[in-house]
């Protein structure tokens, strides 16, 4: 039983955002190996939060029963993800994917070896070191307590976090808007597991792993020819995130030591896979391309994660958009990219309206 | 305040501005000036104008303004221009700058798992041991349990069960306006007074009273209906008196 649980979460964890992000990502690059596995599993799982967003919202503002409300979201996300791999399917050609990249790559030789194994090793303590210290945050007792109480209660945002108390949606819509302890209750609801070990132990590795991802491939896209630099930049990474304990507000404090709070997944994953995004937008343009419709669509999904996250996300991820739309508009000299960049944060758009509603 | 409360040591920070002026000057690629030095800055100087400060405010009733400079890559910055540094050395001389920096960026900040906050884990739950064995010991199927913790282990037990209601949580010690009640004044007494601590408790329904097993007792619980239930990693668990949790309802 314990081994049908493991391999359903290893599913919802791994293999749903994995094939999500194969649908989605613009170009499937057979020989790139780790680099498109994770790139896939990102662009997959910042795809799957948007939907769960999407989802539950409205279910949470009507108060229907959280057990309903993960039946509406995984129907969704299924037929959602037929509906690409038909379009998949018929948009692209058979041969596209198994495009060989250019093979102008340094050889893999003893140096970037040697980087890689440290960068392996320096991770795998990480991990090892999240499962088995504990770092309490007086935040916790809300989010974790709605995470928990969401599974045993089959209701949503009906009851006070902190005491267990009746209370309303709308008498704490800040965080209503923001349900990411949701996403942990319903991980915990599908797979059976207990929902305390899966939002304090299991999911925050999870999240750690996803966020030296996005650095990893961000990495992979700055120094595309050299595995050398690549192993240098992540093994200079690592130390800072790892020596991030400067400042109790600094993002790596947030994505080692507050991992299972939404605010800390906007920090450390959402927000850093934008800028890798913009990274790949900028490159195109610099190519004088276009971003693309996909592109367009993985920037709406990241907008909603960034609301899904935190409530201060909506205007965050919005500035961060504002920011590099308006640089990126005049260096390149394209006005319609304040379109695209605007027209992405029509989530934030949405939520901010329904804060000022609510 | 905002500023220094992310700043925090400083140095990174620093090094994060340095890496921007050394880029400024070396880096001629447009993508990665527009990456790394113009939108830092772009933010860097929405963060400084005072209308934004005034915006965050408005939006929140925490003092959260420091967010924003979440909004700066330091780490993709710091890294980039590190491995761009390495790149102009090269044999020996590439591996002691490297090795430099490396330590540079260590003494510049702390390791993380030496934070005050970080324990070694008691349980697979990251939990106190003391919370997982009381939960679970009080806990009753198909229903809900009220019980009154110390206030060390209040924001712990909501995170382990849901089952476990408290007739107060960590709400009332984060607030910035003092919020009076009797019960949690009862509870956090040098010594308890039992009489009062058992009537407050009942007035609000718990069933469960867990006191630190040292603390000092005026009067006695069982006399005010509560009995010893257990003792649990340092702390004794009392139960209400003639409660039968199976037909007994009390609305929250």
């Amino acid at each position: 039983m314990i081994v049908i649980r493991v391999l359903f979460l290893l599913l919802l964890l791994f293999a749903a955002p994995f094939l999500y992000g194969y649908m989605l990502l613009p170009a499937y690059n057979k020989k790139r190996g780790a680099y498109t596995v994770i790139s896939c599993i990102l662009v997959g799982r910042i795809a799957l939060w948007a939907v769960f967003f999407i989802c539950l919202l409205p279910c949470i503002l009507k108060g229907v029963h959280f057990d309903t409300s993960v039946y509406i979201y995984a129907v969704t996300a299924a037929v959602l993800g037929v509906i690409m791999m038909i379009i998949k399917r018929m948009t692209e050609p058979k041969n596209k994917e198994l495009k060989v990249v250019s093979d102008s790559r340094e050889p893999f030789g003893k140096k970037a070896m040697w980087l890689w194994i440290l960068v392996a090793v320096i991770f795998v303590i990480q991990i090892v070191l999240a499962f088995v210290f504990m770092s309490p945050d007086g935040d916790d007792a809300y989010f974790v307590g709605e995470s928990v109480m969401t599974v045993s209660d089959n209701r949503m945002f009906m009851k006070d976090a902190y005491t267990g108390y009746s209370t309303h949606v709308f008498a704490d819509i800040r965080h209503s808007l923001a349900p990411f302890s949701l996403w942990m209750s319903m991980i915990a609801f599908l797979t059976k597991i207990d929902a305390s070990l899966i939002s304090l132990t299991i999911l925050p590795v999870y999240l750690i792993m996803l966020a030296y991802g996005v650095v990893f491939v961000t990495g992979g896209d700055i120094f595309k020819k050299s595995m050398t630099a690549r192993g240098a930049f992540m093994l200079f990474a690592e130390i800072l995130i790892l020596f991030g304990d400067y400042s109790r507000y600094s993002m790596e404090n947030f994505m080692l030591l507050r991992s299972r709070q939404g605010k800390a997944e906007l920090a450390a994953i959402v927000i850093p896979f934008t800028f890798w995004m913009l990274l790949n937008i900028s490159k195109q343009l610099e190519k004088e391309k276009k971003p693309g419709l996909k592109r367009f669509v993985i920037l709406i999904c990241a907008s909603a994660t960034a609301c899904l996250c935190s409530s201060l996300g909506a205007f965050l991820y919005s500035l961060f958009m504002a920011a590099y739309g308006i640089i990126m508009a005049i260096c390149y000299k394209k006005l319609k990219l304040l379109f695209y960049f605007g027209a992405s944060c029509a989530p934030c758009v949405m939520v901010a309206v329904m804060y000022l509603i609510f | 305040m905002s500023l220094k409360n992310y700043m925090g040591t400083g140095f990174v920070i620093l090094i994060f501005v340095v890496c921007l002026f050394y880029l400024f000057l070396k880096e001629k690629r447009k993508t990665y000036r527009i990456m790394f030095i113009y939108g830092p800055v772009f933010i860097l100087a929405v963060f400084i104008l005072p209308v934004t400060a005034k915006l965050m405010e408005s939006l929140s009733e925490e003092s959260i303004y420091w967010r924003l400079l979440w909004l700066l890559p330091v780490t993709v910055v710091i890294s980039y221009c590190s491995v761009k540094l390495l790149m102009e050395t090269k044999g020996k001389m590439r591996i002691a700058v490297g090795g430099a920096l490396a330590v540079l960026f260590m003494v510049s900040g702390r390791f993380m798992y030496f934070n005050e906050n970080v324990s070694l884990a008691e349980n697979i739950y990251h939990v106190p041991e003391s919370v997982r064995q009381i939960c679970d010991a009080i806990e009753y199927p198909g229903r809900e349990v009220m019980a009154v913790f110390p206030e060390e282990l209040i924001t712990f037990v909501r995170q382990y069960s849901g089952q476990v209601c408290m007739p107060y949580g960590r709400e009332i010690f984060t607030t910035d306006y003092y919020i009076q009640n009797d019960l949690k004044q009862a509870m956090a007494a040098e010594v308890i007074d039992a009489g009062e601590l058992c009537r407050l408790s009942w007035e609000k329904d718990v069933v469960y009273i867990i006191l630190d097993s040292e603390k000092e007792i005026q009067g006695s619980m069982e006399e005010n209906e509560y009995d010893i239930y257990g003792t649990y990693e340092g702390y004794d668990v009392y139960r209400r008196r003639n409660v039968d949790l199976e037909n007994w309802y009390a609305v929250h």
